[in-house]
């Protein structure tokens, strides 16, 4: 087996009896030292252990130096603690990393069109809000929780749909970028003062959700023929079980499939289904 | 325009500093929070990817805070004192300060690119001689102070001499000053007292100091110049370069911890801890209820105290044991036991405490020749002496129960002495019974009797007879303080005829001196001694310094107000910022720092100095805070009520110690 010297840093050093390692503990919590061998010889220790090519691919960057100087701050921040459910542990693996720093130049893209700054104040849609307000309300509560992996999560689902949408607004934006700033302040500070302010992000109030635009405002009926589901149809929610039944009736698809006869029945049950017996 | 994270976070960082952004005064006009982070020890490795893991989740917390409206301590320092760089500075002649300074310079610029919001502006190290200063001060206080159990308070030393001035020390005022423990200390009149020359006082005094001088046994490695940890010792042999170790009686340094014993552990019920840390603690401070049996000694006056939390088994008892330390055995051994214990002595003596603890297959021990008599029998129970016993803990005598107690029945079988069984049930040809569920048997009186039920029956019946009483003891020692080493606070300590004595606050601090070396003296004295003119006023100082866990038993304190030169804090400060609303730390040290600085907060609430006597808040039911918790199990305390990170934190940290294995780094251990 190689040879190896083992590097404690002052953590690793039982602290009242600073002049040892705590073997045990590093063994015990690490599977990857769980068959290595250690010997104290001199000054040194030594740990014997084999090493694999998993392992290597694992262990390929020591310090966050190097993160930095390639992905930024900003990204080592938001990768720590985005590296996976919080309860398991996970290897420093650093294929993941990209994704996280593709994550930022999205947001980073928000605010531009062609890379030139482009935020419009146009009133956000209904969609749109709907986004904002379903991270602020998802990071608000994680953040009391300490649940950040969550947190990270939401502002990429947040990003990939606000992309979709093609959302340039800053009242989506400028709300979403205080939200972003505990994680990644960097670029935080600098889309807020492209947005035209000239103090720190540091201080802006933290944004409120607010539920009004997460109440859902249409149901998808699923709409049965005999008790199959043949299609989907979106309604209001206010919507009536008359006005439902009309409507569903007065769609082409579903008299395609009526085939010009009456329904012996419509049963609509309000925000659940709707089934026609013929 | 691109997203160029090298400017931007160049540029940011940069207007971060110049504008100040995140410095943090006083400002009564706002909500305050505190986030704390344990500090590091700047090792000379600088940080790998798993040290900022918990940085960033506190920086997160911060920035949401100051987003939501509060006033936000967010502050970083280092736990600067410590064995690496001294080990460097022997190895190297470096001064430990010139390594530290050196690696605080990087860990600060690996900080820095990070983008922590920590107000630098309140940086602490606590190897700083202004920090250290306040260190010493605590040291001070503590020595001016002992713990007056009636009110349950610390208090000047001043009111405990004016007590013996009244009173003396004897009587109904001895009872209430010790809470009818024993204490080593003689009995006096106030007369005597007067009577007392200076030496003859505080020798006294010394039994009720918060920091006390007195003669301890340690693990002294004569080759090595030094005193040992327990877990430096294997096999009677120091770890490092397999020296003879040998256990011996030294002055040594101490804080009286145990004086806070029951309030350390009261008070957990009320912290918002996880269980897992509070059970640690509880489990390191160990209160058990039992009583103490005095077992006459056959022919003799001597009187073998042995403290048992079974008494219920007394009617099991048929030997009793001695630490090989324990001062009666070279008394009581008979003429022709004599070489053979006395051997058996020489050799346990060189074992550590732990060594002895933790190796329970080797039974080991050796007759005296001498008997007690049974307390409740009358019958003759032979004295022997074994180095399971250990005399730092309790009395250094335990009365064997084979039938109820394993270490007593591996004895017990290997030098055929008999085993009763006491308890119903028991198989006692087998291994010992020590089940607390049991109906007890073969126990005169006892005999029917449940395991609680009995423990008070028997209770009484020693007190009636006056052959024992109830007693509560603890499992929690007084912290060793003083280390034979260079890179510490030094102790601000004179000797005057061989009297410690407490250098004037005008003297503070008392800076580390230039040596020659970081090494003992030739005599084995510690490396202070070394220096050129280490004396007071012509009187000699203390040479030993402090352990690592000094500067941080109240360093959270420090941040609040670090450039005061007139006091640890101001008063303004301390009742401002008041308690830590979120801590990141290792569970590695719940009973070690964590409990360090309990007692420390405690101390210091109790002299008037700080308002709260608990570093963090209690918990509120409902109450959204977070405060500090962490799950036993892992190597990192988790401060809220979700201790997962700890995991990935872990995790992180050894894969760097794995990477580094492949990178071939040499930091020494």
């Amino acid at each position: 087996m190689p040879v190896e010297h083992l590097v404690p840093d002052a953590n690793g050093i039982i602290s009242n009896d600073e002049t040892r390692v705590n073997v045990d503990a590093i063994v015990a919590s690490n599977e990857g030292l769980s068959s290595a061998v250690f010997v104290r010889g001199g000054e040194h220790f030594h740990a014997y252990r084999e090493t694999d090519k998993m392992s290597k691919s694992k262990w390929n960057v020591v310090n966050p130096d190097d993160i930095i100087e390639k992905y930024g701050a900003d990204t080592l921040r938001l990768y720590e603690m985005f590296l996976g459910p919080l309860e398991q542990s996970k290897p420093w693996d650093t294929n993941g990393i990209e994704g996280t720093s593709r994550f930022l130049k999205k947001f980073w893209n928000l605010f531009f069109e062609s890379d030139i700054l482009s935020v419009s104040d146009e009133a956000p849609s209904k969609a749109e809000f709907k986004v904002l307000h379903a991270t602020l309300k998802k990071v608000t509560e994680d953040i009391e929780k300490l649940s950040f992996n969550t947190s990270v999560s939401q502002f990429m689902i947040a990003v990939n749909e606000l992309g979709a949408l093609k959302c340039h607004k800053r009242d989506v934006l400028e709300p979403l970028t205080i939200a972003l700033a505990p994680f990644a302040p960097h670029i935080a500070e600098e889309l807020w003062s492209l947005l035209g302010h000239t103090d720190s992000i540091t201080t802006a109030p933290w944004p409120q959700w607010q539920a009004e635009h997460l109440v859902e405002d249409s149901f998808s009926y699923p709409i049965s023929f005999n008790g199959k589901t043949r299609l989907q149809l979106e309604f209001p929610m206010e919507l009536d079980a008359k006005s439902v039944e009309a409507a569903v009736l007065a769609n082409p698809e579903v008299q395609a499939r009526l085939e010009g006869k009456l329904p012996k029945k419509v049963i609509v049950v309000p925000k659940r289904i709707v089934n026609i017996v013929i | 325009m691109a997203y160029e994270h090298k400017e931007i976070e160049k540029k940011w960082r940069e207007r971060w500093k110049d504008l100040g952004t995140y410095r943090v005064e006083n400002d009564p006009s706002k909500p305050k929070y505190y986030v704390l982070d344990m500090f590091p020890y700047p090792s000379g490795a600088g940080l790998h990817v798993g040290h900022p893991l918990g940085y960033i989740a506190s920086d997160i917390v911060s920035r949401f805070k100051r987003h939501s409206g509060f006033n936000v301590l967010h502050p970083m320092g280092y736990d600067s004192f410590g064995l690496p760089a001294e080990q460097y500075a022997i190895q190297t002649g470096q001064h430990p300060a010139k390594t530290t300074e050196v690696n605080i310079a990087r860990y600060r610029e690996q900080l820095d690119r990070i983008g922590f919001s920590f107000d630098w502006s309140r940086e602490v190290r606590t190897s700083d001689p202004a920090y250290y200063r306040w260190t010493q001060w605590v040291f001070l206080q503590l020595f001016d102070s002992w713990y007056n159990i009636e009110v349950q308070r610390a208090e000047p030393i001043s009111s405990l001499i004016r007590r013996f001035e009244h009173n003396g020390f004897t009587g109904i005022d001895r009872r209430r000053l010790t809470g009818d423990e024993d204490m080593e200390a003689p009995t006096f009149t106030a007369e005597e007292w007067k009577a007392f020359n200076p030496r003859e006082q505080e020798a006294v005094l010394q039994y009720f100091r918060l920091a006390y001088r007195s003669e301890a046994w340690v693990n002294w490695c004569p080759a090595l110049g030094t005193v040992l940890a327990n877990d430096e010792v294997k096999d009677g042999v120091s770890e490092r370069g397999g020296h003879p170790v040998e256990r011996k009686r030294m002055p040594q340094w101490s804080m009286r911890i145990t004086a806070y014993a029951q309030r350390l552990l009261d008070s957990l019920d009320e912290l918002d801890w996880s269980e897992s840390i509070k059970e640690a603690q509880r489990n390191w401070i160990g209160r058990s209820r039992g009583a103490l049996v005095k077992f006459p000694v056959v022919g003799h006056e001597e009187v073998i105290e042995v403290f048992t939390t079974r008494p219920d088994t007394l009617f099991g008892v048929t030997f009793v044991t001695l630490a090989p330390e324990h001062q009666l055995v070279d008394k009581l051994v008979t003429p022709e036991r004599r070489a053979e214990v006395m051997a058996y002595c020489e050799q346990a003596k060189n074992r550590s405490e732990r060594d002895r603890m933790a190796d329970v297959k080797t039974v080991s021990g050796a007759f005296t020749g001498a008997y007690v008599k049974h307390p409740f029998t009358g019958a003759d129970v032979p004295i022997w002496v074994g180095d399971y016993v250990l005399v730092g803990y309790a009395t250094g005598a335990v009365m064997a129960v084979p039938g109820g107690d394993q270490r007593d029945w591996n004895f017990a079988r290997h030098f055929n002495l008999p085993i009763i069984a006491v308890t119903e049930g028991a198989d006692i040809e087998k291994e010992a019974d020590e089940r607390k569920d049991a109906i007890i048997i073969n126990s005169g009186f006892l005999n029917g009797l449940d395991v609680p039920q009995a423990i008070t029956r028997a209770i009484q019946e020693l007190e009636t007879l006056g052959v024992g009483e109830g007693r509560i003891n603890y499992r929690l020692r007084d912290a060793a303080f003083g280390r034979q080493r260079y890179w510490g606070e030094p102790i601000p300590i004179y000797y005057e005829d061989g009297l410690p004595k407490a250098l004037p606050d005008s003297a503070l601090p008392l800076r580390l001196p230039e040596v020659d070396k970081f090494l003992p003296t030739a005599d084995g004295e510690p490396p202070l001694a070394r220096a050129a003119d280490w004396t007071y006023n012509g009187h000699p100082l203390e040479t030993t310094t402090m352990p690592g866990w000094a500067g941080s038993s109240w360093y959270w304190l420090r941040y609040m107000d670090p450039a005061n030169t007139e006091r640890f804090a101001s008063k303004e400060a301390v009742d401002y910022w008041k308690q830590v609303d979120l801590y990141v730390g290792g569970s590695e040290h719940a009973t070690g720092h964590l409990l360090y600085v309990r007692f420390w907060t405690k101390f210091l609430f109790d002299r008037g100095h700080i308002a709260v006597d608990e570093p963090a808040e209690a918990g509120e039911p409902g109450n959204d805070n977070w405060s500090l918790c962490a799950d036993g199990e892992l190597r990192l305390a988790w401060v809220c009520r979700n201790p997962m990170l700890a995991w990935m934190y872990l995790s992180l940290r050894f894969s760097f110690l794995l990477m580094s294995l492949k990178h071939g780094g040499g930091m020494k251990v």
